[in-house]
């Protein structure tokens, strides 16, 4: 009998541990953004009509099934990825500086792919930069 | 020294093609003559030809009427597939190898002429 | 007229060496080539000027159903027998070279292929087209009886090669030219083994994503390299109409065609469907990609 109510309580016990660790995990976990990235600028203008067009071309064929419409994290594929996506129309996310954004959206981590060799050119980048700035709300 | 690289391998390819060029016409090879006096066995000479050619893949009986081994005969007969008074005329004989759907599925060497002999020899069973 | 054909290709090859110094003072400018003029390297049937970043594998899947003439009692030809299906394999040797293999299984085709953008159009127009080389060979791989007496190995063999001039006009238009050569080692006696054709093809682009594609290819009657007084059995031109969507690792198409095969040269030389209600049928062409 003592034997049982020891295993029950070590049993809850350890539930109740596991619950309050995956509440952890669902928070965000902070990136680690290297400093060359920190200090980077994006060379294009916010208003910059003609490199929003191509970020928003090049968005809609990368992001968009992940990332949705609006950036929200709401896109067809964002069902099955554990992680949060981020919510690019947040001003948290927007006070994040252009180097950093650069970062998290070509370089990535975990589930968020490497675009490096998906587009490689600069250029492109930074309008899918430029796009992004333009989701806010 | 890319530059180069590229061109030599661009010459490379040209001239592995050219120098398997050919011009040559296909004179079909119509296999060993048919004694038409001689007795053909359908389940030992005629039947396995439609495995051979691959017919089999589709006419297999699930959706088409099947030509394999021991059920052939009666989907001959069912599906009008002979004509026992001019045996060339027979939609076995003439269907493979004509239309978009039988183009690329043909009888090779004798087979067409075997299967028409079969068929004035009475087309038995046998 | 053989040598004659030998002869311009030989020369556009060799026209390569004046060309590449004038690709190296254009590269100085840093006037990059246009933005996605195509979706994918391939468009229905023909190729397109667009090659992949170097070190990118392409797996392409290539279906053609039967035609749409029984209606819906095999659902407009999908459930049909007579279908075609190619698996190919692409890889970029270079940003501008691909290289690829697949395998058919229309006459059981094994295809090796071999596609080079001599220079695509830039954004400022310094450079007003790209220029494209596509070539193929092809081995027949059905049983040797299908190719008569005398059967050699070469009998299997035909060969496709192409230059393709293409255009992005502005935004949602592109357009291609080509004009191309078809060889078939061996022949029906009624045929020839030669066959000039010339390819048109556009994309219309509706959406960041979408868009509608067009192709023809067109086989020429030509008396001086045809081995006949006149045409027996001619091929007919064959078109498609089809949509299709892009996203970041694949491209879906989805049309229209008449013809029946896939590889170029087997349309060039042998296809007698018409673009008519008894020989259209349905088709697509998915393409995925790996990067290394």
């Amino acid at each position: 009998m003592r034997k049982i109510r020891l295993s029950l309580a070590l049993s809850c016990s350890l539930i109740v541990l596991s619950l309050v660790l995956m509440s952890f995990v669902q928070e965000k976990k902070p990136w680690d953004i290297p400093a060359k990235y920190q200090s980077m600028d994006n060379p294009q203008g916010a208003d910059d009509a003609e490199m929003i067009k191509v970020g928003k071309i090049n968005y809609s064929r990368h992001c968009k099934s992940c990332h949705g419409n609006m950036g929200k994290g709401d896109g067809p594929k964002a069902r099955s990825i554990d992680v949060d996506l981020g919510d690019f129309t947040t001003a948290d996310f927007q006070a994040q500086k252009d180097g950093v954004i650069y970062f998290q959206s070509f370089i990535g981590r975990d589930e968020m792919p490497n675009f490096e060799k998906k587009i490689p050119d600069d250029e492109d980048r930074w309008a899918i930069v430029t796009y992004i700035r333009t989701l806010k709300k | 020294m890319k530059e180069t690289n590229r061109i030599w391998l661009l010459w490379c390819l040209l001239l592995l093609v050219a120098f398997a060029c050919d011009y040559k016409y296909i004179t079909p090879d119509e296999g060993e003559p048919i004694d038409p006096e001689e007795p053909i066995s359908f389940s030992e000479e005629v039947e396995p030809i439609w495995t051979t050619q691959n017919c089999t893949n589709c006419h297999n009986g699930s959706g088409l009427f099947s030509l394999r081994e021991s059920e052939a005969y009666q989907s001959l007969i069912n599906n009008g597939l002979l004509d026992l008074d001019n045996a060339d005329n027979s939609k076995i004989a003439t269907v493979p190898g004509s239309g978009s759907i039988h183009a690329n599925y043909t009888y090779v060497g004798n087979q067409k002429l075997l299967i028409t002999t079969w068929i004035e020899q009475g087309a038995e069973d046998n | 007229m053989k040598k004659l054909i030998y002869l311009v290709v030989l020369v556009l090859f060799s026209g390569h060496f004046v060309l590449a110094q004038e690709d190296e003072q254009t590269e100085k400018k840093v006037d990059k080539p246009v933005r996605s003029p195509w979706e994918s390297g391939t468009l229905v049937n023909h190729h397109t000027s667009v090659t992949q970043y170097k070190n990118t594998l392409e797996m392409v899947i290539s279906h053609r159903f039967g035609t749409i003439e029984n209606g819906i009692s095999d659902v407009f030809g999908i459930m049909a027998p007579g279908a075609n299906i190619r698996i190919g394999f692409n890889y970029s040797v270079l940003d501008d070279l691909v290289v690829g293999f697949g395998t058919n299984s229309q006459k059981k085709y094994q295809d090796f292929q071999a596609k080079y953008t001599l220079f695509k159009q830039t954004r400022e127009n310094t450079i007003p087209v790209s220029l494209t080389f596509y070539g193929n060979a092809a081995i027949d791989g059905r049983e040797d009886a299908v190719f008569g007496i005398d059967y050699e190995f070469s009998d299997r063999m035909s060969y496709f090669s192409e230059v393709i001039v293409g255009r992005k006009v502005n935004d949602w238009l592109s357009v291609q030219a080509s004009a191309n050569f078809t060889h078939y080692n061996s022949v029906d006696s009624l045929l020839d083994n030669d066959k000039i054709g010339i390819g048109l093809g556009g994309r219309i682009k509706f959406s960041p994503q979408s868009s509608l594609t067009l192709e023809l290819g067109v086989p020429l009657k030509i008396e001086s390299i045809s081995q006949h007084t006149s045409f027996t059995n001619h091929p007919k031109p064959h078109f498609s109409i089809g949509y299709e969507v892009s996203t970041s690792t694949h491209a879906f198409q989805i049309f229209l065609t008449n013809g029946m095969g896939i590889l170029p040269q087997e349309l060039y030389m042998h296809n007698l469907s018409e673009f008519d209600s008894e020989s259209i049928r349905f088709g697509f062409n998915i393409t995925r990609l790996w990067n290394f």
